[in-house]
């Protein structure tokens, strides 16, 4: 689940294979509300000029934020509800369950909002696992590695350094640091604020906005080793001319650099190691394809760097390969650690930290505390995630209260809060009284992402939709998604080269009749040929909407 | 064996014998040993407690004098001097470079330590004094990296 584009991967035989959706292994993490039902993919990106597109939805998650009426966790579901459905299409089986992958320095909050997402859309969660990490499991046995290892992961969104040792199918991760809001998007914002500035342009609309970042990312992907490059950019009939020159984009990437450094240099001394000990660095994310960056990571470490894999299927990879040891419970061992301190607010406003940053997973900890009051009968506690030394420059993941403790003099009660970590990296608090041994079921008020209730009822919504019977619900879901594939196609058929044309819409009328016949074990098939088929023109056809013009005028 | 675990100290859970010095290599070794048998009789949590602990130079000074009975919240008072000048030194600090090379200056001291520290095991008062300076010096450290992750 990436922050622009998701892969999902399976195993075949003994090695992970990427699943073509669309005609291509990544499927834009893109959602748009136009229509009854939820679009994802290509086809929203095609639609992205519609108000009611969202991308990088996985930003949001675990806030409170509502998008056109959905929160966060529920557009995820839609995203994953769709990759699900059409990798079921593909390989004819279903799918019951997977490993997710999540940034390492993802809130417990977040990664609440993951699972929900998943719970929604149906699957199964058989481990979250962090990015990096998942990157690292695959690179490890891929190239059959050991030794000391960073993963350097700098995507669209967000940065993760995770610092691994890599031995006989063990995977122990040593330490992890990150940001959340750092990566590519940040540079496409400059070359677009720079770029509107020079055309004064002003008050844009969120639009132009969206259409003008486009084209920033545009020209940040294409000027390689040239001195500049230009594209046009056309609001209101009037077109402006964009460019971005070498000198520019450097002085953003180093930007970029200089705070992954500050972040990465930290993450080395918590493993208490020099970069000297590093056997190599394995670049992932998006932005690590840009030379630049890779030059600064190769001046930076003095080490080999490994840029070889596919970030974005590395990632998939490895969470397979994880999702194949946990259900053939084979001899992989994987150890990671809690990328953010969990502590509790202390009287006065400080943080008593209780799971430290960088502690291996599952942990369990306690701490012991006591009522400051005579007969005081009830303790509130409020749970917290950060560095930050103050509680109010932390994350507060929830507040809760044990009642009922026995009255007696202040000081001679003993509180106990146990904070677990689990597997996923997910926290669980429970808090109780020693002397009395009485222990009191804890309210956690969620304060963020989906209570429970809410929970329930997108679930039992969920359900009710899918209904009964399994298959039948399941085929419903094929004939209304090949439905919306068909009426995409219908509306882009023009715009793919005249050869294929007539092949194209031989294939979709007889994909109708089919579809209209419910023989869905030729539906399938026949899906899967047009998508590849159309597949090949998309990103073409995409472009070529979004700047206004077809691909016929042009030829 | 449940319960044997339960009073088994870290050491003895990963086969050590009780000492500061310890071979981090054989303790990661039988960590992913014991991580890794499939009939686990210890639990993983507490596997990974007991190894958090005994890898680190400092958590484990500070586990070690605990199972030897010696506190480690005494300090003398020359020493409780020399912590407050640091502190007085570091806030006087106005610009970034010079906290940073205070910082580092604080960080060789406290690699110092610990060498310090794995030569003075067989004398316990001079291993809990060594000790209590580097647990001020990782505090003091601790609370200043933080700003590193102001943003999360």
């Amino acid at each position: 689940m990436g922050t622009t584009a998701s892969v999902i991967s399976y195993m075949k035989g003994s090695v992970p294979e990427a699943i073509q959706i669309d005609g291509s292994v990544t499927v834009p993490s893109v959602v748009n509300y136009s229509a009854d039902r939820p679009i994802v993919g290509m086809e929203a990106i095609y639609r992205a000029d519609d108000a009611n597109t969202i991308f990088s939805v996985k930003r949001k998650m675990g806030s409170n934020e509502k998008i056109f009426s959905h929160s966060p966790a529920e557009i995820s579901a839609d995203i994953l509800s769709y990759i699900k459905l059409s990798a079921e299409m593909k390989l004819g089986k279903k799918i019951d369950a997977a490993v997710i992958t999540v940034p390492a320095h993802f809130s417990d909050t977040q990664r609440t909002a993951t699972k929900q997402a998943a719970s929604i859309a149906g699957i199964k969660v058989l481990r979250l696992i962090n990015e990096p990490t998942a990157a690292a499991i695959a690179f490890g046995l891929d190239k059959n590695k050991e030794g000391i290892f960073a993963v350097y992961d700098l995507g669209g969104g967000t940065f993760d350094f995770s610092v691994l040792r890599l031995s006989d199918g063990i995977f122990q991760v040593l330490a992890t640091g990150g940001d959340n809001n750092l990566g590519g998007d940040d540079v496409d914002e400059k070359i677009l604020e720079n770029n509107f500035e020079k055309n004064g342009i002003t008050d844009p609309t969120s639009n132009e906005k969206m259409s003008g970042k486009r084209v920033a990312k545009f020209l940040k992907e294409n000027l390689q080793d040239k001195d500049s490059i230009e594209e046009n950019f056309e609001i209101h009939n009037k077109i402006y001319k964009f460019e971005l020159n070498k000198e520019d984009l450097e002085e953003y990437l180093k930007e970029i650099f200089r705070k992954t450094f500050l972040i990465f240099s930290q993450v080395l001394e918590d493993a208490e190691i020099s970069s000297d000990d590093l056997d190599g660095v394995i670049l992932v994310g998006g932005m690590t394809k840009l030379d630049f960056i890779k030059k600064l990571v190769v001046r930076n470490f003095e080490t080999k760097v490994f840029d070889d894999i596919s970030p974005e299927k590395a990632v998939s990879f490895g969470a397979t390969i994880l999702a194949n040891s946990i259900v053939d419970k084979n001899n992989v061992l994987l150890i990671d650690v809690v990328p953010l301190t969990l502590g509790i607010e202390t009287f006065g406003g400080g943080v008593d930290k209780i799971i430290h940053r960088n502690t291996p997973i599952p942990i369990t900890e306690r701490r012991e505390y006591t009522t400051y009051q005579d007969n005081q009968t009830g303790m509130k506690f409020r749970v917290l995630q950060g560095e930050r030394p103050l509680a109010n420059e932390c994350r507060t993941l929830a507040n809760f209260e044990l009642k009922g403790i026995p009255a007696m003099p202040a000081g001679r009660a003993r509180v106990v809060v146990e904070f677990s970590i689990d597997v996923n990296g997910l926290l669980d608090v429970k808090a109780y009284e020693k002397t009395t041994g009485i222990s009191q079921e804890i309210i956690i008020e969620s304060s963020a992402g989906l209570s429970d209730e809410n929970m329930m009822e997108i679930l039992e919504k969920a359900f009710k939709e899918k209904e009964n019977d399994q298959i039948q619900a399941n085929n419903i879901a094929i004939k209304i998604e090949v439905e919306r594939s068909i009426k995409f196609w219908e509306s882009i058929i023009k715009e793919i080269p005249k050869k294929v044309q007539k092949i194209a819409s031989e294939k979709i009328l007889k994909l109708k009749e089919k579809l209209s016949a419910e023989k869905f074990s030729e539906v399938i098939p026949l899906k899967n040929e047009l998508e590849n088929l159309f597949g090949k023109f998309l990103d073409e056809i995409i472009n070529n909407h979004l700047s206004g013009k077809k691909i016929k005028d042009i030829k | 064996m449940e319960v044997a675990v339960r009073d088994m100290n870290y050491f003895e859970i990963f086969d050590l014998p009780i000492a500061y010095n310890v071979d981090i290599n054989l303790l990661t070794k039988n960590y992913f040993s014991l991580q890794r048998g499939s009939n686990n009789q210890i639990d993983s949590s507490l596997l990974n407690e007991a190894y958090n602990i005994l890898k680190s130079d400092i958590k484990r000074a500070d586990y070690f004098l605990n199972l030897k009975n010696v506190s480690t919240e005494k300090m003398s008072s020359e020493q409780a001097v020399k912590m407050f000048e640091i502190r007085e030194k570091y806030s006087s600090l106005k610009n970034n470079e010079d906290k940073i090379a205070f910082q580092n200056q604080i960080k060789k001291r406290k690699k110092e330590l610990i060498l310090l520290l794995k030569k003075s095991e067989s004398d316990l008062g001079n291993f809990s004094e060594v000790f209590s300076e580097l647990k001020f010096l990782n505090s003091f450290l601790e609370k200043e990296r933080s700003d590193v992750y102001s943003r999360n």
